[in-house]
This record gives C-alpha cells, structure tokens and sequence, in this order.
C-alpha cells in the first residue's frame, strides 16, 4: 500500500526508469517497500531486498576468501543473482539504522555498483528507504559522503489517499519507459545547469554547515549531474512540474534547487534586448506575474541605456502588453516615464496607462 | 468603470505601495463570486470579489484587501492550519489569529480592512506568531471576517476546484517560487529604502535562511558523538566469528561493541538561563537513552568556579543544580575527565562566559551544548550546539 500524492510516485518511477539512486524518506509503516517491490513486479524484473542495518560492511564489500596468493573478495548471492539476471532493483532498506561502516561500504554499490569483485550490470536500479533517525529506534544520521549520492524523496502520507487506497486498492508506481536515445538531450540539460551554475558559483559545492542536514540532499558536483540526467529523462517522457520539482530538490537540497528553478522559470521569460529590437514579435507569458518580471526587465534595460530609439522601442512594447492587464504594465511605465531623453515628448503609448494610475491615484 | 478597471486600478495601487509583494499581486487571478466578506482568496492565488458588496469600494481599499491576501498566501497560512491540525469549529478564530500576524505590518502606513482583527483586539502585543494569536489570544465574536481558504486551507462554497494550469491558478510547487521571489523582494527593499515592515522582513528572512530547529541539531551531534566512540571497537573471543569457516585451524576474533560512558558537565554560574538549561538537559537524557547509553553510566558534574562531586542520575529531573556565581569549566571539565569509568564523551552544558581548558582533553571527545543567542567562541576541539529560542536577526535588525 501507499499513501503517496502522484508526485512523488510520479518521481520515484523516472528516477528508476533514470537509474538515478532513489532514497525514500518516510516512517516505518508507510508501503515504502511494498511501493518498490509492486513497481518491480509491474516492471517484471527481478527485485533484491538486502536490509542494511543487518548486515556488515563485507556483505557489500565482498567476503574475503583467500585464493592462492591472492585474496578474493566473494560477492553475496543477492549480488550473483542480479548479475546473472542483467537487470531489476536493489532495494536497500533500513539504510539509516546502519552502522557507519556498514554506510561506508555502501558507497561503491549505490554510485559505482561494485559489490566486492562483482561489477553490476548497468541496467539495475537502485532505491533505498531509510527512516529519519529520530523516529527510529536507533537512528545514525546518513553520512554526507553517501547522503549525497542519492535522490532524496519524501514519503509523506496523505490520510485521504490511505483512507480512499484502503477501499478501493493502491496505486503503485508507473515506470514509464524511456524512448531510445533519450540520452541525446543530456548536453543540453547539462548546459542549462551548466549555465545555472555559471551564474552561482557558491553553489556548485555547498555541503551543509548544520549537522542535522548533512545526511539529506546538498549540492555537489555530483548531485547536479544527477540533476541533468533527471530532467534529460523528464523531457523524454512527459512528467508533471511537481514531480519534476521533487527531483530536483531531492538531488541538490531545497535551497539550490529552488534558486535553479527560479532560474529555469526566468529563462523562459522573453530576453528584454530581443524585445527592444523587435517590439512587434514578443510572446508575452499569460500569468500576471511572470509579464511584470519581463515588462521589469524591458524597462530595467532601458533605463541601463536609455537612448531615444530604445525609449520609443519600450514603449512599444509596453502598449502591446498592457492589453489584459494595464496594471501590470503601468508598473514599468512608471520607471521608463522617469528615464525620458532630453527633448524626447511622450510616445501615444503613455497615454494608455493615464487612466488607471488617475483611478490609483497616481498621477498629479 | 467595470469591475475589472477598478480591480487592475486597485492592484496598481497596491504594487505602487507596496512594490516588494508586486510579484504575488500580480500572480492573482481575479473571479467575480458572492462570498461572506465582499473579498476572499483561495491557494491557488485566485481572488473572489464580490461584485455587489464591493460595488462603492475605492482603490485604496480595494488595494489593501488585495495586500492583506497576498499576505495570507505568502505566509502559508494554509498549510500552517492544516499543520496543527485546525477543526472546523475554530476556522473563524484561527482567521481572526493569522489577520493578527499580518495587520501588523498593515497598519503602520493604511488602515487594516474591515472587521479584520488586530493584536490588541485579541489581548496581545504586536509581532507574534499567528500560532501564538490563536492559542493565547482572547476569542472574539460577533465581528468575524471569513478570508477563504487562503487563510485556513477549508475551501469555501464559492471556491473553483483546484488549479490544474497556469490559465486557473497557481499550483502550489509555483505558489513556493513566487514566496522566494517576494522574499528576497523584501530583503532587497530593506537594504535600498529600509521600509520593509518588521514581520515581513522576519518572514523573509526565515523563509531564505532557514534556521535548523536546535533539537535536531543537538541530536544529530550527539548521535554522532555516540556512534563515533561505539564504532570505535574492540576486538574479542568471548563469541567466535563470523567468518571463523574460512580458516578453521584459527580461531578469529568477532567485533565487539562497546557502550560509551558519557559525563555531563553543567555550568550552574548565575548567568545561565535555568528554563533553557532545564530543556537542554531533558533533551539530552531523551537523545542518550534512545542510543542505547544507560543512564546510570551517565554522570552529571555541577560546575562553578569549584566542580561539584559526580551525581549519578537516572533522569534530568534529578540533577540537583548546586552553586551559582563565576565560571570555570576547567575544574568541571577536569574533574569528569579524571573520574572512574573514564568518560568517552564528555558533554558540557554552558552559556560559553567561562575560560575553557587549554588543550583538549586527551582520548576525551567534547561537545559544547552553548545556550543563549550569541555565546562566546569556544575552542576548535570543542563541538558547538548553540540553542536558543530568540528571534532572529531581521528583528534585531527591525528592532534597532
């Protein structure tokens, strides 16, 4: 069973269908595992639970055997078993009640899928549950080194879903399948991460001061790779904004991920230079508030050079825009009317937006 | 002048004056539907005005009930109801708390809309919480003002069902962009002009500097602390090993893990705060029985400038705090160190006004549980947890 909003299903089946590592954050009780073990049996592929609390650090290692001169270090059945059958999820459950060096061996069977001297098949999906250490019994905190080789997701419940899932059945996860070469878009995902951090430096690296948080999502390298893999993937196949947001803050934090979203939205606002040039062809956005961020930022590069021609080419665009909303656009009306080049009278735009800031009680 | 000039004038006049919340002015969506005080709003940044009842309204008025909404979505009022769990009996006083939490920052520049309830009104002073508001405040009845479910998450009759698409509303992953981008709006605004209102300079700052509730921190360093010393372990025969097959002429040792002795060093000098110190204590207790630490290995040493003898104690209640005066942890930090069982973890519980030791102790790991807002620095050797439950330093900021 599952008490999940669809987002976060939604997020956990592209990451799998990613073969991104996925760690489920959430209380004991809440159909993490029965979620990743139905979703393997939809997928019809071999599914492996290993409880890492349980075990010892050579049990994801590889159990020393000495072989002549050399020693050998035997991978666990569960491993065998994967490797011959070439795909299907590793589940590893239980993974914030393991000991550290338990958690230190972990490390090269969650990023690089070695266990001992088995090497994984690529194709084998990684999940994890782990519950917060302060509501297990006997919680470590995640250390930061493995903490960061995950996609955090947050299992949290929603007593409406459960109490609708107990009648009528659960939904479980629907891996989509990612179309062939999805690949292909990895560069220009990258790019816009990339172009992200190019403007963000301090958030390239930023492991966590607090301690409490170091066992969560934080930026690194790493984790912003993952990022543009996620969302290579989530252009594939058609995913929500929700579940695209959860991926992104569960790789690289809350703080990070949404600066990149913020970001990624802004991108998608009309460039104010373009619109100078050329005030007939703007698309503008729909929503109120993203029009004032590109009518701000048309009247803002204006007024960073405000010549006669680009002046005029401002007002043009504000007159187009102030159709639905003149609200919106006498706010930039405001800064360039204060900007006016000596010996320049006002454009027949200006006199759109007279009336509304007499109504405001605006205008002297 | 239609209905929707007067709107697009009054949000004009409200971004004119309030330009750091232009951006989630501008995100409402404005829907004509009758309703119980002429102006209500959902989470989905969609406006329901009330043709009739707001027919003579100027675009003054109009303009606050449209900041005075903005503010209940900015501040998730929502999500904080659904929080603590609001019944529907109480959604009128909850609404009558959160119009308490953000007419503060109304009134100093424009009157307060109509019926909406002010601190005084419910017998507080100003710049609480609306958490604070509703469970301290006095209930007011007669006068009721219903926001809608931007400012209890209980959706109204008039309400639309919720937003599927930029065109209906604003869904709630974008609803939290908007939130950022108004925050640091305002702290912008405080660093030009200086005008931001106090609550929402706090709100801002909070919002984008989130601070980790000192409790998690507390037991994150703890458990660390505690785990560090278990992992370091010992080797013995009492059980043979696991891997004893592999060779079975030799007999190999298996792992055997060892419970740290934890002391606990308590400054007791009259500058301590004892409500804080009391809190600290009981967390502490909570934090070393769930990892397995009997409390009987627990020894908790008083500490002025003369340590007190060890007390063995089974809970923080029964720490008897002995002494008063100066400071010096040297003698306390001394005395646990040299007691027997030698602690592998000594915790020290101090508001940092003391000399401290003047090389770490040897084999001895130290965590320094700081109280107060700004204690003292402690030495490198020293892992700092510093608790407090002061405002943070927008307000210091405002206050100054």
């Amino acid at each position: 069973m599952t008490g999940q909003d669809d987002s976060t299903l939604e997020a956990l089946a592209l990451a799998v269908a990613a073969r991104i590592p996925v760690l489920l954050w959430g209380p004991p009780g809440t159909g993490k595992s029965s979620a990743v073990a139905s979703m393997s049996q939809a997928l019809d592929i071999p599914h492996e639970v290993v409880i890492a609390s349980i075990r010892e650090p050579s049990d994801f290692g590889g159990l020393p055997v000495v072989d002549g001169d050399e020693v050998k270090f035997a991978p666990p059945r569960w491993a065998r078993r994967l490797a011959i059958a070439g795909t299907g999820v590793l589940f590893l459950d239980e993974i914030s009640t393991a000991p550290p060096a338990v958690q230190a061996a972990l490390l090269r069977v969650v990023l690089e899928r070695v266990v001992g001297d088995l090497v994984l098949p690529d194709d084998i999906a990684i999940v994890a549950a782990a519950n917060p250490p302060d509501q297990a019994a006997d919680g470590w905190d995640l250390s930061a080194p493995l903490a960061n080789r995950f996609c955090h997701l947050n299992w949290e419940v929603d007593p409406a879903v459960v109490a609708t899932g107990l009648v009528a059945g659960f939904r479980s996860p629907n891996v989509p399948r990612l179309p062939q070469g999805w690949e292909e878009q990895l560069p220009l995902t990258a790019a816009l991460v990339g172009g992200f951090l190019g403007v963000r430096r301090s958030l390239v690296i930023a492991p966590p001061d607090e301690r409490a948080l170091a066992g969560r999502a934080w930026p690194s390298p790493r984790t912003w790779e993952m990022v543009a893999r996620l969302l290579a993937a989530a252009q594939a196949v058609d995913v929500s904004m929700e579940a695209k947001r959860n991926l992104v803050i569960g790789s690289v934090g809350d703080g990070a991920g949404l600066e990149f979203l913020t970001w990624l939205e802004e991108l998608d606002l009309p460039d104010p230079e373009a619109a100078l040039k050329d005030p007939e062809s703007v698309e503008f956005p729909d929503r109120g508030d993203r029009l004032y961020a590109a009518l701000s930022a048309v009247a803002g590069a204006v007024v960073a050079n405000p010549t006669p021609e680009r002046w005029i080419a401002g007002w043009k665009v504000l007159g187009r825009a102030a159709g639905n909303s003149p609200d919106v656009g006498a706010m930039a009306a405001r800064v360039l009317a204060q900007v006016r080049p000596v010996g320049m009278s006002a454009p027949p735009e200006a006199a759109i937006f007279v009336p509304i800031m007499k109504a405001a009680g605006l205008f002297e | 002048m239609t209905d929707l000039d007067r709107l697009a004038s009054a949000r004009l006049w409200a971004a004119y004056h309030y330009p750091y919340l232009a951006s989630a002015l501008f995100a409402i969506r404005f829907v004509p539907a009758e309703n119980k005080s002429g102006v209500a709003a959902d989470e989905h940044f969609r406006m329901y005005v009330d043709p009739q009842q707001t027919a003579d309204w100027t675009s003054q008025l109009l303009g606050v009930e449209m900041v005075h909404q903005v503010s209940h979505l900015l501040r998730s009022h929502a999500s904080r109801a659904r929080e603590i769990g609001l019944v529907r009996d109480d959604v009128l006083h909850w609404v009558d708390a959160v119009d308490a939490e953000i007419n503060d920052d109304l009134i100093d520049t424009h009157v307060a809309p109509a019926d909406s309830a002010l601190p005084a009104d419910l017998g507080l002073a100003p710049a609480l919480f609306a958490e604070e508001y509703f469970i301290n405040g006095e209930r007011r009845f007669g006068k009721q003002r219903d926001c809608g479910s931007a400012a209890h998450g209980d959706p109204r009759q008039w309400e639309e069902p919720p937003a599927r698409d930029d065109v209906e509303g604003v869904r709630t992953h974008e609803a939290d962009l908007i939130r950022r981008r108004v925050a640091s709006e305002v702290l912008d605004h405080e660093r030009r002009h200086g005008t931001s209102p106090g609550g929402l300079l706090r709100w801002a700052d909070s919002l984008l500097n989130p601070r980790v509730d000192w409790r998690k921190e507390l037991g994150a360093t703890l458990r660390r602390g505690v785990a560090e010393i278990s992992g370091a372990v010992d080797y013995s025969y009492r059980r043979p090993s696991r891997r004893a097959w592999c060779s079975p002429d030799v007999i190999l040792p298996s792992l055997r893990h060892r419970l740290p002795h934890v002391a606990v060093v308590c400054d007791t000098s009259a500058s301590m705060s004892k409500s804080l110190l009391a809190e600290a204590l009981t967390e502490i207790d909570g934090l070393l029985t769930a990892n397995g630490v009997r409390l009987d290995a627990v020894k908790v040493f008083t500490c002025d400038v003369e340590a007190g003898p060890a007390q063995l104690v089974r809970s923080a209640s029964q720490v008897r705090l002995v002494g008063g005066g100066g400071t010096d942890l040297t003698v306390g930090i001394d005395a646990a160190v040299q007691s027997k069982p030698r602690p592998d973890l000594v915790v020290v519980i101090t508001d940092g006004c003391t000399p401290w030791p003047a090389s770490a102790p040897r084999a001895v790991r130290t965590l320094g549980v700081l109280l107060g807002e700004n204690p003292p620095p402690h030495p490198g050797w020293v892992e700092g947890v510093t608790i407090n439950d002061v405002p943070s330093l927008a307000a210091k900021l405002k206050a100054s």
